[in-house]
């Protein structure tokens, strides 16, 4: 039985083999294609891949890099936070109740149709420079998608199992912990990823207008210099930290946690 | 409206010896009546409804879907409230009863192994181990087993570890929900055969739900016919164990159940 997958691959289901021939055929075809906007615009304003690379060394040599980094990451963890706790909230109490979800849908709507730029306006105007207003644009623009992950999850929720749990006498932690978390668990994931995904996207953009440090500051304020490769620079090394993290912390969590199942279904975005 | 739940509790004289001679683990139903509000007024599923079963019985209740079945079980399970009416259970000892239930799916977590699934069914008991968990999935045959997940095992063995599960926890009344009419006739066929030699090796009392006739009257001391808001017939069966579903006199019993239950609308 165990080997029966790598003798007899079906035509839809790729060996571990493969898997890795594919990720490195997409990013080698991702390069080529950044390569070649360089080359049709010839202009040797946009930085290709060399350039940049050249440029995040530069970056990283300088060390400027890490208080801004750690500016920016601070700013989308706690906004990503923010996020998680309200837009978990309403999910919940959408997933378990009629009010709720009447009650959290035409918030949901209205959250999920106003532009993060235009929080990180209305939160500079309130807030002025500093912490508080992309932080608070990060959690205002990302907890609606929080909420519709978790209302997914709480739906999901086998209504039989919580049958069979009370009619054993399970206790409320014991239901919680045991039942509960694990069978939410899947949209908990999805929705860490895609939070924290659209929160440092946000958090970027609100930093254009509202704070004079962090990573997209520093982008803008290369860019405005028509120093594009340093702009990119930034970019990319915001872009491998997160890929290492998401390589290094998320998907082995999530591989102990699904371990139960029978396919390796996880890891997928 | 006197409508209450409750158990007796008796002392066990001869403590571990023959089943048959304890009370503990009878049911007591006394004039069970089940209404529901609905908007086209009160709708009543049952009314007036007593009968006993013996400790240590295989009992059947049988019926059409819509009769009151579930009902039935419901309020014997304590999940329902009945309008009217009580249940009573015996007890050994000083404890309150314990009621096993398998339901018509396993109802297994996912996340879980075999032993894990027993595992979450005995948080207040503290003398749990991992072996007691081991020895009765010993006694359904998932040896080779213990530390599977549920989407590794088969149909039939996941409703095993159901079963398993709720003979772990020691009931005295086990409480059966369907729970072969979501597999294949031969799993059923076997699991059935289990289920008896189980039952006769630990003698509780089964109370057992379904619409299959032909189940009833394999497994069941006595079949209660669900009809009409009423139980309309209590059917003794007293063929021979282990019952052969082939021979004349099963097939005799049978044609005689299917004319009493389909005697009434």
């Amino acid at each position: 039985m165990s080997t029966s997958n790598r003798s007899l691959p079906t035509p839809l289901r790729s060996t571990l083999g493969d898997k890795w021939a594919a990720a490195l055929i997409s990013g080698i075809l991702g390069l080529a294609a950044w390569w070649l906007v360089t080359v049709i615009f010839p202009r040797g304003l946009f930085p290709g891949p060399v350039e940049t690379v050249n440029a995040s060394v530069e970056l990283l040599a300088s060390g400027i890099v890490w208080t801004h980094m750690e500016a920016t990451f601070f700013r989308t963890f706690l906004g990503f936070i923010g996020a998680f706790f309200v837009g978990g909230a309403l999910g919940v109490a959408m997933g378990i109740n009629n009010f709720g979800e009447h009650f959290s849908t035409p918030i949901i709507i209205i959250a999920l149709s106003i532009p993060g730029i235009a929080w990180a306006a209305i939160t500079t105007i309130i807030f002025g420079f500093g912490v508080a207003a992309p932080v608070v644009a990060t959690a205002v623009t990302v907890f609606p998608y929080i909420s519709l992950r978790i209302w997914k999850g709480v739906e999901d929720i086998d209504p039989n199992l919580i049958r069979m749990s009370r009619s054993f006498d399970i206790s409320k932690a014991r239901l919680l912990r045991r039942m509960i978390l694990p069978s939410i668990a899947p949209a908990l994931f999805t929705a860490v990823r895609f939070g924290l995904a659209i929160s440092w996207k946000i958090e970027t953009q609100a930093e254009i207008f509202a704070s004079n440090s962090g990573v997209g500051y520093r982008a803008i304020e290369a860019f405005s210099r028509y120093q594009y490769d340093t702009a990119m620079a930034w970019a990319a090394v915001f872009v491998v930290i997160v890929f290492l993290l998401e390589m290094a912390v998320l998907r082995p969590l999530e591989r102990k946690v699904f371990a139960y199942r029978k396919e390796a279904d996880f890891g997928v975005l | 409206m006197a409508s209450e739940v409750q158990q007796s509790t008796e002392s066990d004289d001869s403590a571990g010896i023959a089943h048959g001679t304890s009370t503990a683990g009878a049911i007591h139903v006394r004039n069970l009546t089940k209404e529901f509000d609905t908007e086209e007024g009160v709708e009543r599923v049952f009314e007036d409804v007593s009968f006993d079963i013996e400790p240590g019985s295989f009992v059947t209740l049988i019926g059409r879907s819509g009769s009151g079945k579930s009902t039935m079980l419901n309020i014997i399970s304590g999940v329902l409230e009945p309008t009217a009416g009580r249940v009573d259970f015996e007890a050994t000892q000083d404890s309150d009863v314990t009621l096993g239930h398998v339901f018509q799916s396993p109802r297994l977590l996912p996340w879980n192994t075999c032993v894990e699934n027993i595992e979450y069914v005995h948080e207040n008991n503290p003398e749990y181990t991992r072996e007691l968990a081991e020895e009765y999935l010993d006694l359904v045959g998932l040896s080779n087993h213990y530390d599977k997940y549920p989407s590794q095992l088969s149909g039939g063995q996941r409703q095993r570890v159901g079963i398993t599960r709720a003979l772990s926890i020691d009931p005295e009344i086990l409480i059966m929900d369907e729970p072969f009419s979501n597999l294949d006739e031969i799993t059923a066929e076997s699991l059935r055969e289990e289920l008896i030699s189980i039952w006769q090796k630990l003698g509780k009392t089964v109370f057992f739900v379904t619409h299959d006739i032909t189940e009833a009257i394999e497994l069941s001391d006595r079949i209660l016919m669900l009809g009409n808001g009423t139980i309309f017939d209590d059917m003794s069966i007293d063929l021979e164990r282990p019952r052969d579903v082939d021979s004349e006199e099963f097939l005799k019993v049978r044609q005689d159940a299917i004319n009493r239950f389909h005697s009434v609308k």
